[in-house]
């Protein structure tokens, strides 16, 4: 290459790799303003702060939806496999809220380390599967472990053990019989 | 390394003369593998066990996503072309990219909000993937918008690489965005070291829907080239040999 | 088809307002990518036309004007005035175009500039 289309190369090189320093520095500097996510051992154990506007989720823990039959009012405990926490919601829930299923809440942690969410959305994972082959993992998985009131009964794509705090993303790909927790 | 054909594809001449050979062939099989992908996928597939019918948007949704991000890197890259070799093709094909690529983003953005509603419960969220896609049409159109602000084509070029080359940095920025931040949108069904997340009949029609519209994009971007080089060699006898020919095609 | 009747193909249990209007949508986008390069091909070939029948008229009024006034070198200005072996575009110079052949030339000149097609 001759020597002045190199250096024209160096210097668009230079110029992309300045730009991505210095947005990599940005992101950083802002990671925790942008960051107020919370899971829900972090609100239990009293990571997050009391009072207020943060970001939370978790999956539903089967049977502990109550509704208020006066109001629109719910509570519910959500789990990450490390810690619990109770939410309280007002609201009509999202299409997609269901016992075993992802949540994502934006409100503020009461004294009691209960989790007041003003906005309640659904959150689901990766993976895309017809009502039949999931009807088959839950049978598969039912019959494996023998206990239908396990907490991740229903809940095909997350693996407890590989579930992280910070997401919902869990690594495993689908279609694959639970080991019994 | 036998440069000659890099330096062959530099003549606009020869790029014109290629690609109108190709253009019908190329049309053909895209309009094939868009109808099948779309119409397989919009009724010829089971719903999803948690989101029912709503999912059938990916069909949609992911190609114009991938798309509008793989047309990007195709402008960054043709910006380095454009700065480095002063290649003229190169910045046709970065102004021709440029409306394909703001529309898919835009056809991205919308799909997705129609289909978060009865999925998440909300149209937007400001969490990293929606928000760095937001920006990467911004960027589009900055770009379309620089190119028309500048008169003088040689400046409006090496403006329009330049801008493309800050903003490519937002690439990575939307790919890793589900793994580094906690964000609503889920992390990727398809990867590139594991098992898709997705039974086969939904995957099929999902694959066929991707190659349609990179298929898509390759002829529409043909199309576009091949007007610009006609504007921008006007003056030159074989582009009036086509002109009076009343440029069939 | 996996749909029993089309009344629930376009229902889809509920989510049909949803899916319908997004097709709708990604419809009107491609249409869009493929009128638009279509139409500014028409344009932009129509308007080389103009500029190559401007030019041609205006190097034979030229050829002819020359001839007219100078009877001595007739035949030698004729031979080479015949638009074939003459490029058109060639040597062009815009004070020139505007000479001969008035506002319709005015007008391919004012969209052709150095300010090349617009994105459409």
């Amino acid at each position: 290459m001759n020597p002045v289309r190199k250096q024209r190369l160096l210097l668009v090189l230079l110029l992309v790799a300045g730009v991505g320093i210095a947005v990599a520095l940005a992101l950083f500097a802002l990671k925790e303003n942008i960051n107020h996510y919370f899971s829900p051992a972090q609100m239990a154990s009293g990571e997050a702060p009391i009072g207020q506007k943060i970001r939370g989720g978790g999956i539903v823990v089967p049977g502990t939806v109550k509704r208020d039959p006066d109001s629109l009012k719910v509570t519910f405990r959500i789990s990450d496999g490390d810690g619990e926490v109770e939410v309280e919601y007002t609201g009509i829930l999202p299409d997609l809220f269901k016992e075993g299923q992802g949540i994502v809440g934006t409100g503020k942690l009461d004294e009691n380390r209960r989790f007041v969410a003003e906005e309640l959305l659904a959150k689901h994972d990766e993976n895309y599967m017809p009502p039949e082959v999931q009807k088959a993992i839950d049978k598969a998985h039912g019959s494996k472990s023998g206990d239908k009131s396990d907490k991740t009964y229903g809940t095909p794509s997350y693996q407890q053990e590989n579930a992280q705090p910070e997401s919902l993303q869990p690594k495993g790909s689908e279609s694959q019989p639970l080991e019994s927790q | 390394m036998n440069w000659t054909f890099f330096h062959k594809l530099g003549s606009p001449k020869w790029f014109y003369e290629i690609s109108g050979k190709w253009l019908p062939w190329l049309a053909i099989l895209a309009a094939l593998l868009m109808a099948s992908g779309l119409i397989w996928g919009l009724m010829f597939t089971p719903p999803d066990y948690l989101q029912g019918n709503s999912y059938r948007i990916i069909f949609l949704h992911v190609p114009t996503a991938f798309l509008a991000q793989a047309i990007y890197v195709m402008m960054a890259c043709a910006g380095v072309v454009t700065l480095v070799w002063k290649m003229k093709l190169a910045d046709m094909a970065l102004k021709c990219c440029a409306p394909i690529g703001a529309s898919f983003c835009l056809l991205a953005l919308v799909t997705g909000a129609i289909w978060g509603k009865p999925t998440w419960g909300t149209w937007w969220v400001w969490d990293a993937r929606l928000t760095s896609m937001l920006i990467l049409l911004f960027l589009y159109m900055g770009v379309i918008a620089l190119r028309g602000a500048i008169r003088n084509t040689n400046t409006a070029a090496k403006a329009c690489a330049i801008l493309t080359l800050v903003g490519v940095i937002n690439i990575p920025i939307i790919k890793f965005s589900v793994q580094w931040w906690n964000t609503l949108h889920q992390g990727a069904t398809l990867k590139l070291t594991e098992k898709p997340s997705m039974a086969p009949e939904m995957l099929w029609p999902l694959l066929i829907s991707i190659a349609a519209f990179y298929l898509f994009f390759t002829v529409v971007l043909i199309l576009r080239l091949r007007t610009e080089i006609l504007d921008r060699e006007r003056r030159t006898k074989w582009v009036h040999k086509i002109v009076a020919a009343g440029a069939g095609n | 088809m996996y749909f029993e009747s089309f009344a629930s193909l376009i229902h889809m249990d509920g989510h049909g307002m949803y899916v319908w209007p997004t097709y709708g949508i990604g419809l009107l986008i491609i249409a869009y990518n493929i009128i638009s390069p279509l139409r500014a091909r028409k344009r932009i070939v129509a308007q080389i036309q103009r500029q190559v029948r401007g030019s041609q008229s205006r190097s034979k009024s030229f050829s002819q004007n020359n001839s007219l006034s100078q009877k001595k070198s007739f035949s030698h200005k004729k031979s080479h005035s015949p638009a074939a072996d003459h490029q058109p575009g060639a040597t062009d110079d815009l004070s020139e175009k505007k000479k001969a052949a008035g506002p319709r030339v005015k007008v391919s000149t004012k969209n052709q500039g150095v300010r090349e097609g617009e994105v459409e």
